[in-house]
């Protein structure tokens, strides 16, 4: 039992610690037992967090822009403990990621704009539209240390 | 020599923690219901026409078994709420405790996985004491039985598993520049998905507050590993993380990861005594 707990738990930190504490062919070797069944990652807001926040706006029609950002959030707020803080986590994640591959200039070379669709794919959903239909989306990025307007994502 | 004869002794003693496991598959129950209400209210985005999480690239065979979902079908997720609805309230009450758990666990784990951008860590939380609770079968107290030392271990590795959730969390922390000038604290409370407008306020015309809060969490993470297994102070260290993951379920807004984490100290500590247990236990068969 203590050489179980043992190998399980070594093989968790070495699947979770940080690269600064871990060796990456342990990591390597770790990933093959705690993956599917035991995968966890818990760096919880660290070590950086994001220093800016995102807004998304949809458009199904010339120049009409809907700021879905707003109203996603404003339901987070208002009711706490129901499922808009699923959406709102979605969102604003995928949000994220999407902003981050435009400033690392889009790296992932099977699919450059990868996040970006996976974006549009939301906003369709959340707007019950299908996947065909045509739909615009303005990401827009506002940092949290300065009163600058707005930058302009994509 | 001592040392290790007793810790290889503590296998053989009777299983003790019913009442924590019982309050631990409670616990778990009440998180699998809300969420399989967010689910179910959600269920287009979950399993339906509108799914949100991309489908995951599964590497190896056995991902196959906790990603059933992978490309959706609302009627079968109801399905799997059912079945892992049913199977943890089964394992409460009925005495096949370890298999009925375990198939609650691969219904979560389905469901969990196709939903994986909607989740927090709460989910994994929940997840990973899931498993270990199919381990435990809180009628099986035999003294130098396989089935007490199964036990025995489960139960440990509940609690070391939530003690490595805030070690490896910490260690995170330390090398992340904004944890260490105190203002972590402050830049989630103004990420828009991580406040809430009147915390937002309040906090940041109290600054001292968020520096003071900031290096609390750090301090907090890096002690509960170690003063959560001393008797004396496991009461305040359990109450001080309750207000902290409160904090987190309304103030951050992240309800799921907060619940998760309070179900999860059950392991540690139960708020009834023994005989108030054995009244809610006959009470209940």
């Amino acid at each position: 039992m203590i050489c179980l707990l043992t190998f399980h738990f070594a093989c968790t930190y070495f699947y979770t610690a940080p690269d600064t504490f871990n060796s990456v062919k342990m990591e390597i070797i770790s990933a093959r037992y705690i993956n599917p069944f035991f995968h966890q990652y818990w760096a919880l807001f660290a070590p950086n967090l994001p220093d800016y926040n995102v807004v998304i706006e949809v458009s199904e029609k010339e120049g009409v822009w809907r700021n879905i950002s707003h109203e996603i959030l404003e339901n987070h707020y208002s009711y706490r403990i129901t499922e808009k803080g699923r959406l709102a986590l979605a969102f604003t994640g995928i949000a994220r990621w999407a902003t981050w591959e435009c400033a690392v200039g889009r790296v992932n070379e099977k699919d450059p704009e990868k996040y970006q669709h996976i974006l549009k794919d939301l906003c369709r959903g959340y707007l019950r539209m299908n996947p065909t239909d045509d739909l615009r989306i303005r990401l827009t990025k506002y940092d949290l240390y300065s009163a600058k307007e707005g930058e302009f994502i994509f | 020599m001592k040392n290790p004869i007793k810790i290889l002794a503590h296998f053989n003693r009777p299983f003790t923690e019913e009442r924590n496991v019982l309050f631990l598959r409670y616990g778990v129950l009440f998180f699998c219901v809300v969420n399989a209400i967010h689910n179910v209210i959600l269920l287009e985005y979950c399993w339906g026409e509108y799914k949100m999480s991309p489908t995951l690239s599964i590497g190896k065979f056995s991902s196959n078994f906790v990603n059933l979902l992978n490309e959706g079908g609302t009627a079968f997720a109801i399905l799997l709420i059912i079945i892992q609805l049913l199977c943890l309230t089964g394992a409460i009450f009925l005495k096949y405790k370890r298999i009925l758990t375990f198939i609650a666990y691969i219904a979560t784990a389905n469901l969990v996985n196709s939903t994986y951008l909607m989740n927090s860590g709460g989910h994994h939380v929940i997840l990973l004491v899931l498993f270990f609770l199919s381990l435990i079968n809180e009628e099986h107290t035999l003294d130098n039985s396989w089935p007490n030392a199964i036990n025995k271990a489960a139960m440990i590795a509940i609690k070391i598993q939530v003690c490595m959730i805030y070690f490896i969390s910490f260690l995170y922390k330390i090398i992340g520049e904004i944890w260490l000038d105190g203002s972590a604290l402050w830049q989630a409370l103004m990420l828009d998905e991580y406040t809430l407008p009147i915390f937002k306020e309040w906090f940041t015309s109290n600054n001292y507050i968020l520096v003071f809060s900031t290096y609390f969490v750090l301090a907090y993470q890096i002690l509960f590993p170690i003063l959560i297994w001393v008797k004396k102070v496991r009461k305040w260290v359990l109450l001080f993380g309750v207000g902290l993951h409160l904090f987190i379920a309304f103030g951050l807004g992240l309800f799921t990861f907060g619940i998760a984490m309070i179900v999860a100290y059950f392991a540690f500590y139960v708020p009834v005594n023994k005989i108030a247990f054995k009244r809610i236990r006959s009470f209940i068969d």
